[in-house]
């Protein structure tokens, strides 16, 4: 199997789990249409982009958070939230894809690889834009992306700067939780807009994150992503930041050029710390539990979407 | 100004006050909070046989809250004292007793709750605690460096989870008290109504959880 088709069966695993099939159905249709409506010189990027193969985990946290705390169907505002947080999301990937070299990602070739850096840049600030336009006198909304923007540029800056140290857990989970965390945080927010399911949202966040660079030492191929790419530039994920206690292995981690027995031998490390990781993640699902049963109004859609997630790491 | 309290609008006999019932409940309680810190920080003085404290001794700082206690609680006694007034005229109104008992029993229960969480968090971080201590004590430092990260590592997470603990409890502490407040709030509605009318002037927005 391909990893865009296990991907896309994850997906309608996921969306069939929490129930929001025709919320999902309205959200394709409405970022098909955004794509054909697009000036015709970025019509093309864009849709590469945005073709299928996404988990639409983003836009589903905003729906389940959404129905945690008002019933009934999904209002307009939430569905724009939604379609706007997927181009946000699409923006971070295009960068990530750039920083880190990736030439492919949900085994397609990557924007900057099929189209070069400069129509992947433009296209990026293209879609923050329109995004914007899509959210209209929604204030509220466009405070919270504005924070997103800022967080997530804030955090991709800490990440490369704290590359290859010798730092601990609690450093990942600041890094993560600024990372993934915050994008997951305003969903959070945005679905359920009285800010009391934010710290719900950060935890989430923080467990997909983790799930990710669990399932990247896996070479879970679901989640979309390898782990070369961060063994390769000393990222600091949770089985390395749990690898690198020992002083031997963290030695060769803070290498400015590691060689290919190095990078074998911190993969090696960094499996031999899944154990003591799935532990830690545990906790965290635990603790988002405990987060959606003290503050959801109906914490059941909020507890289906912490399994899914806690499964990513485990494929 | 020579009563600082007497703003808040207790001190019109036979004028009605919505607010006056539950601000004297609230006044009392942190009242017998802050007394009932007062006497903690007595308790700990008393068995760590301390004398003058320094400003970052945190039995100082305990001390010096339970001073600004006994000042405050005269003060306290007669806000609670004058809002009763008012509360004995908001009950011909609407009978508000069983919300603030609730919002007394919630206040209670978070300060009970919060204590046994830290108890919890100390609990399962006693062992690296206990460590790091034995280890300052006798002047020596862990030989293994693993083992003095992964006692780093535990550290902190103590620590972030004695904030995280404080900082969760004070929302859930916010969220419970809102719901009584939403309850208060459908009390004074169905009590001021006009009897067929058809929406009331705050609909509330969100369901309150049960």
């Amino acid at each position: 199997m391909t990893d865009a088709a296990e991907a896309g069966t994850d997906v309608a695993g996921v969306i069939d789990a929490l129930g929001f099939a025709d919320e999902m159905a309205q959200l394709r249709t409405r970022i098909a249409d955004w794509v054909a409506r697009c000036d015709p010189e970025m019509r093309e990027a864009l849709a590469w982009q945005f073709a299928s193969g996404a988990k639409y985990f983003r836009p589903l946290t905003i729906f389940a958070c959404h129905r945690a705390v008002i019933p009934g169907p999904i209002p307009a505002t939430v569905m724009t939230a939604a379609l706007v947080v997927e181009f946000f999301h699409n923006v971070s990937l295009i960068i990530d894809d750039i920083v880190d070299r990736s030439p492919t990602r949900r085994g397609r070739a990557t924007l900057h690889t099929r189209f070069g850096e400069l129509t992947a840049l433009m296209a990026s600030g293209y879609i923050v834009a329109d995004g914007y336009v899509q959210l209209g006198g929604d204030l509220q909304a466009i405070a919270l992306f504005s924070e997103l923007l800022k967080r997530l540029g804030v955090a991709e800056c800490m990440q490369w700067r704290l590359r290859r140290q010798m730092l601990g857990v609690e450093d990942w989970r600041r890094i993560a939780g600024e990372d993934t965390g915050s994008m997951f945080e305003i969903c959070a927010c945005l679905g359920d807009r009285s800010l009391r399911l934010r710290r719900f949202g950060g935890l989430l966040g923080l467990l997909y994150h983790g799930c990710d660079d669990v399932g990247d030492v896996r070479g879970a191929a679901a989640l979309g992503g390898g782990g070369e790419e961060d063994v390769r530039d000393g990222i600091l994920t949770l089985p390395a930041s749990l690898a690198i206690r020992d002083p031997a292995i963290g030695a060769i981690f803070c290498k400015p050029d590691p060689t290919d027995d190095d990078l074998a031998t911190l993969a090696r490390a960094f499996a031999a710390q899944l154990p003591e990781a799935e532990a830690y993640l545990d906790r965290i699902e635990e603790e988002a539990r405990a987060e959606a049963r003290l503050f959801a109004v109906d914490p059941q859609p909020l507890l289906a979407l912490v399994s899914q997630t806690r499964q990513l790491s485990r494929r | 100004m020579s009563d600082p309290g007497g703003g808040l609008g207790a001190d019109r006999p036979g004028q009605s006050d919505p607010a006056a019932g539950l601000v004297a409940a609230l006044a009392s309680l942190v009242g017998q909070g802050l007394a009932a810190w007062g006497t903690a920080a007595e308790t700990l003085f008393s068995a760590a046989g301390r004398g003058p404290q320094t400003p970052q001794d945190p039995l100082g700082t305990i001390a010096d809250m339970a001073a600004v206690a006994g000042t405050a609680l005269p003060g306290l006694a007669r806000l609670a004292g004058r809002a009763e007034e008012g509360q004995a005229a908001f009950a011909q109104v609407a009978d508000l007793s069983p919300a603030i008992a609730q919002a007394c029993m919630v206040a209670a229960a978070s300060a009970l709750r919060y204590g046994r969480t830290i108890a919890e968090i100390m609990g399962r971080h006693q062992a690296g605690l206990l460590q790091a201590a034995m280890e300052r004590g006798a002047g020596e430092t862990a030989a293994d460096p693993s083992a003095q990260r992964a006692l780093a590592d535990d550290l902190r997470a103590y620590l972030r989870e004695i904030g995280d603990a404080a900082a969760q409890e004070a929302r859930r502490l916010q969220h419970e008290l809102e719901m009584v407040g939403e309850s208060i709030a459908v009390v004074i509605d169905e009590a001021t109504s006009p009897p067929h009318a058809s929406s009331r002037p705050h609909p509330r927005r969100h369901q309150v959880k049960e």
